[in-house]
């Protein structure tokens, strides 16, 4: 098939390919560019890409032969052509050394059989207790009066009687806790239903029991405001056999279950309806904001309306159920009630929450087979299972990471304050003889001064006497003095009733100013938490006046606060004369500034029209409004294109002799930069643009610093300190911990992970999932390290190397060629380095000319679905200085030659009247119009060509195009709200959407097989801690630490290699079949170097906590340090193999 | 400028010191202040003992005096202070403070502060006192982002004993380099019974370890008066912290001609009696008067000059009639009106201790 020829076959399926696959047999011929001595292990593909090692291939792909056919070789000479046309030279890499490893054997005859049959035993006994809750189409009768009973409570089916009991006696319930928000975040109540009866739990708090265990002074945690929870607060639900919890939210509910936060996992698990919901019929943001909204749906919205909703109990269960809505009144009384209100309402807030335990199940009946159709591989409910198991273990340093932060953050606050304070002295200074009038950025400020007046002496009217103190105690002289001058005491009676603050201070400087207290009292202080001082005490980096006080300056220019259009800075276009009378100090800005070439045009052609823009008052009668406007966007236009800088321009020109122009803002020229000194601005443009107009001012970049450091804490505090600490009482840890736990308070952090939060069925958590790395200048950004193994414990884990874009890429091989790497994006991905530039992002960086970081961001962006506008706007964003032309001749020449060209191709029905070659959009268009028809009636679905990625895109659309578009490893099928439903209209609709989606679903399909094989290579053996994105992180003992390692380096080659066989290629390359190294650590880092210095951690986890690095570990070394190649060995793995 | 000339800066910097003894003294109230301590050990021989003074016999005596004079306050944690008078005995002796080159045989007076915290917690206290102190030498700062913690040097030291740290705090001044202002060492404790305290928790007897911190008085006195300097302002002003400035308050009387007035002397004399009497430190002189305006503003600046950061103006012809005075600052060289009647208390809480 020639390369033409396949264009042809642009909607059919991968299948095609297969027949390409070998048949004949003959030998290989040996790599010569190979320096290595030939070894029988050591194989490479037709683009000369090293695969993975004979014998990992034969346990692999059993079936599967590396011979090449003539013909296959003959196509692959055109491919490799093409890899050279983009500059790519096979014969560049090097091999890496063959891995030798025994697999426990498949089960199945391949890897697609055997993940379906390790994951269908995994999910087995829980489908066992699922299968019968959404069978049962009536649930056990609700009893007419809840038992006010601390603990567990059963209800008999028959007669309600109640019976205290243990915990629930079926495994498998439906779920709902009940929380008391005022009182803390441990629950009060709980109902649950389960095929045979109904139960309810009631908090020893609410009925006033003392709790079983006496409260135990938290250990290192004294001197703490901070709630500290104990085990005994929570839900148990019984351990042994595996449970299954369903709910709603559910992770709200789990994280308030007892046996959750024991090291030992218990072997629960998890049903969201909330997720099950979020798969079958998940939004987008923008669906989520129509959904919302209360304006009337357009017409092409209301088809996806029927099929979705927001993701409350209440909207999921009119959507799959309808009836009646749920009422959720009383919910008002958990969130802003008492603990009394809701002793004294308890049967209605039970029938409540039962009430929603009902509902949950009348979804669960609905919504499981919807979703056990759409997703029918065991691979993705055993996943979302187990990424519902998050456990974070936490110790004492928890808490010090928190007091040490919040430290961090007061002492830099004040660092910041004092020195705005003294700047607001030293202006102070600029009262005396009016000398604020020249200043940049004091001079609109209100430098208006209040007088302290006596009252007027009433006539024929005594002065009360003030009384003095103790006569007694002074000498003569002294006696004389006080006497003397008592008539001037006796005059405070005329001071006014309300005395003014600091008279004889300019107003802006008294408003940072508090009164002092009255009277003067040693006791008073005590009693105060922050006595008062002098001076401007009430400033901070927030306030509008901060900028002003440091002299900031934009570019050079002065910053400036323009209401309405927040802060910008003023750019002069004409010096003053004496005739006019300016506020603003312009000599003193010329002073500073010249005037800029742009703005010097403006000002020469001042007698012309020009002032009949900038005086609209006058203009307005002359002009029709509308010309007016658009005179004003020419000037506007012409000055822009002269000006260089990032500053915005809004038309705006002060006292006529300055532009103002706003500070740009992240989002876009129509926001407003509130304060400059705030996190989103700082990070985007602090790089040399701001600084201080006043050379003397050290301060200015110190309090940008310091801002800078707040900022991380600022946003993430809240978030970070709800997270819910259980701290373990010693005779519930492991007999080995118990001796630590003298000194060390152990715990746990349930992270309240939605498994499936977004439409790609992505993991959503708002603290650990969005957790950035630790930064130097951040306060508080260790805290992914606070995750701390306990003693005898290591974290394991691993990132996927660059996950998505392999998945990308290898779609587009495989749908091109049916060749890892045959594609130029295939080959650049798997053997592309980036020590001699032949990785995807230092070959975009050469062909835009940016820097490789910047191309990262560029390459990722369009990946996932940016268009070219974006990439210009990511232009400028990096390079403030590059002009709109410039930035869109570059992201064109980008898309050119990684996109490639969008080409059309004529149907079939049209070969007569025109001829068959690829015709651009723009003839598409005109073709199509001139026959009076749509181009999708005269023309295929168009396709992209020549460019690096063009295949993956091609792939992609294809996909995402599909009536019922499925991702290509699991085939789980998109949100019902995305799906065309055979509507060519709709195709074009959501696109970009649908085809980020192929990827990043595919990514989640990748996690949920890695979940699998961990948990069939380890059993028991590993905790799951948390994944977010391409990261996978394990609990497991310290001596199987190194097992643990190699079983993540298998995974990653099982997972690829089913990957690779779903579609349709029967090998995989060397270079992704195992993790670049996995981290055996005893904390949660990016790397297990990091020494996650910060303000708040300023000696580093090594000194400052005591953390030694942890240790980073390749195939080999994995091998090693495991003792030994094969896996057959593990104790556990025999005992599995002699089972099956 | 004549005015300046004739300050008697030893006098005015041993005044200063005496202040900022006295704010050590207040900080960290739990201490047990046992007094004063002379050495004839010269400071160079002090100077090794950074993490060997646990073995020193005057160590070992504060230790039980604690036990006897303060029985309650001798459990963990606790503090005590003490201050060290020693001579130094080369010229070259304070190597770390590269700013100040000390005398020959000049008294140095050492401020040292012992912790004895539970053992298990010694850094986590190591960082609290690191960062305290920190924000104590920052408050009397004209700048505040001056000081800065600095590991300790001698790293070779350390290696060798496990469980020991050290830093200095800094006060640093540009180009000309910086000022160690204090010591802070952690340091573990010999297994010896009489080292043994009991927990303030638990009561439970356990080995402490000590977190030692000096402060050299005099030098840690340059660095603050430097620090007045070395503000980058355009007046000559000598910004002294209130605390610890010593003089807090000045008064000047304007006439009204040239021809003194009696009443305005007698309100001026009245005016320093009260302020005297409420312990505000007030020049010898007690007040100044100013018979022409071009005077006030010499007088004003050699106020500021002497870091003295209120001046109370009086004018003869309205506070003699009603009793309205001017309060100027000197660090924002504006003055607010307030009324006699306002003293002394306006004044007491604007030096009220924080």
């Amino acid at each position: 098939a020639t390369k033409a020829g396949r264009e042809h076959y642009a909607s059919s399926s991968v299948k095609i390919y297969r027949k390409l696959q070998p048949s004949t047999i003959k030998p290989k011929p040996k790599p010569k560019h190979v320096p290595q001595p030939a070894s029988n292990e050591y194989a490479e593909n037709l683009v000369k890409v090293q695969m993975i090692s004979q014998n990992l291939h034969g346990q692999l792909f059993p079936q599967a032969h590396r011979k090449y056919t003539e013909s296959e070789r003959a196509t692959a000479k055109l491919y490799n052509a093409e890899l050279l046309r983009h500059g790519i030279d096979v014969k560049s890499t090097t091999a890496v050394p063959d891995v030798q490893l025994k697999l426990p054997p498949l089960r199945g005859t391949n890897i697609e059989e055997h993940f379906h049959a390790i994951a269908k035993e995994q999910v087995a006994p829980y489908e066992a207790l699922l299968h019968p809750l959404v069978k049962c189409s009536k649930l056990p009768a609700k009893p007419k009066r809840w038992a006010f009973y601390a603990g567990w409570t059963a209800y008999d089916p028959e007669d309600g009687t109640a019976t205290p009991v243990a915990h629930p006696l079926e495994q498998g319930i439906i779920f709902d806790v009940e929380v008391c928000v005022r009182e803390g975040s441990t629950p009060v109540l709980a109902t649950a239903v389960s095929t045979e009866r109904w139960y309810c739990w009631v908090s020893p708090k609410l009925t006033k029991h003392r709790l079983s265990v006496p409260h135990v002074e938290p250990i290192d945690v004294a001197q703490s405001d901070r709630p500290h929870y104990m085990l005994d607060e929570l839900i148990p639900l019984g351990s042994g056999a595996p449970g299954l919890v369903v709910g709603h939210n559910v992770s709200y509910d789990r994280a308030r279950l007892l046996e959750q936060y024991l090291l030992e996992d218990t072997g629960t698990r998890f049903v969201d309806t909330m997720s099950l919901h979020m798969c079958v019929s998940g939004v987008t943001s923008y669906q989520r904001a129509m959904l919302k909204s209360k304006k009337e749906p357009a017409a092409e919205d209301l088809d996806w309306l029927e099929q979705s909703s927001l993701n409350s109990l209440v909207d999921v269960h009119r959507l799959y159920c309808g009836g009646e809505p749920l009422s959720k009144e009383p919910r008002n009384i958990f969130v802003e009630g008492t603990l009394e209100q809701v002793r004294q309402q308890f049967q209605s807030l039970v029938n409540y929450c039962a009430g929603d335990v009902e509902a949950t199940h009348r979804i669960l009946t609905v919504l499981y087979p919807l979703y056990a159709e759409r997703f029918p591989h065991p691979v993705t409910l055993a996943g979302m299972l187990e990424m519902g198991s998050a456990y974070l273990p936490v110790n004492s340093n928890w808490e010090r990471y928190i007091r040490d932060a919040q430290l961090a953050y007061e002492d830099l606050n004040i660092e910041a304050k004092y020195h705005l304070g003294r700047r607001a002295e030293e202006a102070c200074a600029l009262l005396h003889d009016e000398q604020y009038r020249q200043h940049l950025w004091l001079w609109d400020e209100d430098w208006s001064v209040q007088q302290l007046k006596l009252k007027q002496l009433p006539k024929r009217k005594q002065l009360p006497t003030v009384p003095l103190q103790d006569e007694r105690q002074l000498n003569a002289e002294q006696r004389r003095l006080l006497q003397k001058f008592q008539h001037l005491y006796d005059q405070r009676a005329l001071l006014p009733a309300r005395r003014p603050l600091l008279p004889g201070y300019p107003q802006w400087y008294r408003k940072l100013c508090q009164k002092p207290p009255p009277d003067y009292s040693e006791e008073e202080l005590q009693q105060q938490d922050e006595p008062w001082t002098p001076g401007a005490s009430g400033i901070s980096t927030g306030m509008q006046i901060a900028p002003k006080l440091l002299s900031l300056c934009w570019e050079g220019y002065p910053l400036h606060y323009q209401k309405g259009h927040g802060w910008g800075f003023l750019v002069p276009f004409r010096s003053g004369d004496n005739s006019r009378q300016t506020d603003l100090p312009i000599e003193q800005l010329l002073e500073r500034c010249a005037i800029p070439e742009f703005a010097r045009l403006y000002a020469a052609a001042e007698n012309g029209d020009m002032a009949m823009d900038m005086l609209p008052g006058q203009v307005e009668e002359q002009l029709a409004k509308r010309q007016f406007f658009k005179k004003i966007s020419q000037r506007q236009q012409r000055l822009e294109e002269k000006y260089k800088g990032s500053g915005v321009w809004c038309n705006q020109v002060l006292e006529d002799c300055c532009f103002f122009l706003k500070l740009p803002h992240k989002n876009g020229p129509s926001f407003r930069v509130g304060n400059p000194l705030s996190k989103d601005f700082l990070n985007k443009f602090s790089e040399n643009a701001l600084s201080s107009g006043d050379p003397t001012c050290q301060a200015a970049s110190r309090v940008i610093e310091i801002a800078r450091m707040m900022s991380y804490w600022r946003n993430n505090r809240d978030r970070i300190l709800s997270q819910m600490v259980i701290w373990l009482p010693a005779q519930q840890l492991p007999a080995d911990l118990r001796s630590h736990a003298e000194r060390t308070a152990y715990g746990a952090i349930c992270p309240q992970v939605v498994v499936a939060g977004t439409l790609t069925r992505r993991a959503m958590e708002s603290t650990w999932m969005t957790a950035s790395n630790s930064r130097a200048n951040r306060i508080g950004s260790e805290l992914r390290a606070m995750v701390q193994a306990p003693p005898g414990y290591k974290l394991v884990g691993a990132d996927v190397d660059s996950q998505e874009l392999w998945i990308a890429s290898v779609l587009g091989d495989a749908y091109a060629h049916g060749e890892h790497g045959a594609t130029p994006l295939g080959w650049m991905t798997l053997s592309g380095s980036k020590s001699n530039g032949s990785d995807m992002h230092s070959i975009t960086a050469k062909v835009v000319g940016i820097s490789r970081d910047h191309a990262k961001v560029l390459n990722y962006a369009r990946i996932y679905g940016a268009g070219q506008q974006f990439a210009e706007t990511l232009l400028q964003q990096f390079n403030p200085s590059l002009s709109a032309t410039e930035a869109k001749a570059k992201a064109m020449k980008m898309f050119g030659a990684t996109k490639g060209k969008r080409i059309y191709r004529l149907r079939e029905e049209f070969h007569d009247e025109l001829e068959d070659r690829t015709y651009s959009g723009y003839e598409a268009k005109r073709l199509a119009l001139q026959r009076n028809r749509s181009i999708g009636e005269v023309f295929h679905r168009p396709s992209w060509q020549g460019g690096t990625e063009s295949a993956m895109f091609n792939r992609l659309e294809e996909i995402a195009t599909r009536e019922q578009p499925e991702t290509p490893f699991l085939g789980c099928r998109l949100s019902r709200a995305l799906e065309t439903r055979g509507d060519a209209d709709q195709e074009q609709r959501f696109l970009p959407t649908r085809v980020n989606w192929v990827v990043q679903s595919g990514a989640v399909d990748f996690l949920h097989l890695m979940l699998v094989s961990m948990r069939w290579l380890l059993g028991p053996h590993a905790r799951f801690c948390l994944s977010f994105h391409d990261e996978l992180r394990y609990l497991v003992k310290d001596e199987l630490a190194y097992k643990a390692a190699l079983a993540m380096h298998v995974t990653n080659l099982l997972t690829r290699s089913f990957c690779a066989s779903k579609i349709g290629l029967t090998d995989l390359p060397m270079s992704v079949a195992f993790f670049s190294s996995v981290e055996v650590d005893t904390v949660l880092r990016k790397e297990c170097t990091m020494d996650c210095q910060t303000p708040s951690n300023p000696h580093g986890l090594q000194i400052g906590y005591g953390i030694a690095p942890g240790q980073s570990l390749s195939i080999e070394q994995s091998i090693q340090k495991a003792e030994g190649h094969d896996l057959n060995q593990w104790p556990w793995l025999k005992r599995h193999e002699q089972l099956s | 400028n004549e005015g300046i000339s004739s300050i008697e800066l030893l006098e005015h910097g041993a005044a200063y010191a005496q202040r900022l003894r006295e704010q050590w003294l207040n900080m960290r109230q739990l201490a047990a202040n046992l007094g004063s301590v002379s050495s004839k050990e010269f400071l160079d021989q002090q100077k090794q003992q950074r993490f060997s003074f646990v073995h020193s016999q005057q160590f070992q005596k504060h230790l039980q005096q604690l036990r006897q004079a303060y029985p309650s306050k001798a459990k963990c944690p606790t503090l005590l202070k003490y201050q060290l008078n020693c001579a130094t005995n080369s010229s070259s002796a304070s190597s770390s403070n590269s700013i100040f080159k000390q005398q020959q045989n000049a008294n140095v007076t050492r401020l040292i502060t012992d912790f004895f915290v539970e053992p298990h917690r010694g850094l986590e206290h190591f960082y609290n006192v690191q960062r305290e102190s920190k924000i104590w030498w920052m408050r009397y700062s004209s700048n505040p982002s001056r000081y800065s913690i600095v590991p300790y040097t001698s790293q070779a030291e350390l290696e060798q004993m496990q469980g020991y740290q050290a830093i200095d705090i800094k006060a640093g001044f540009g180009e000309a380099g910086d000022v160690t202002v204090e010591q802070l060492s952690l340091v573990p404790l010999p297994d010896e019974k009489h080292f043994h305290l009991p927990d303030g928790h638990t009561g439970q007897l356990q080995l402490p370890v000590v977190i030692r911190s000096i402060i050299e008085l005099e030098s840690a006195t340059c660095a603050l008066l430097l620090d007045g300097c070395d503000h980058g302002r355009e007046t000559h002003s000598l910004l002294l912290n209130r605390m610890l400035a010593p003089y807090q308050c000045s008064i000047a009387g304007i006439q009204k001609t040239e021809k003194s007035s009696p009443d305005l002397l007698d309100l001026c004399a009245h005016l320093m009696d009260v302020l005297q009497r409420s312990r505000l430190r007030l020049p010898a002189n007690g007040f100044d008067l100013i018979r022409q305006p071009a005077e006030l503003v010499q007088q004003l600046q050699l106020y500021d000059c002497l870091g003295v950061p209120y001046a109370l103006l009086l004018n003869e012809q309205q506070s003699l009639s009603n009793g309205l005075l001017q309060l100027r600052s000197r660090d924002t060289q504006l003055a607010e009106t307030i009324h006699i009647s306002d003293l002394p208390d306006y004044l007491l809480n604007i030096f009220r201790n924080y």
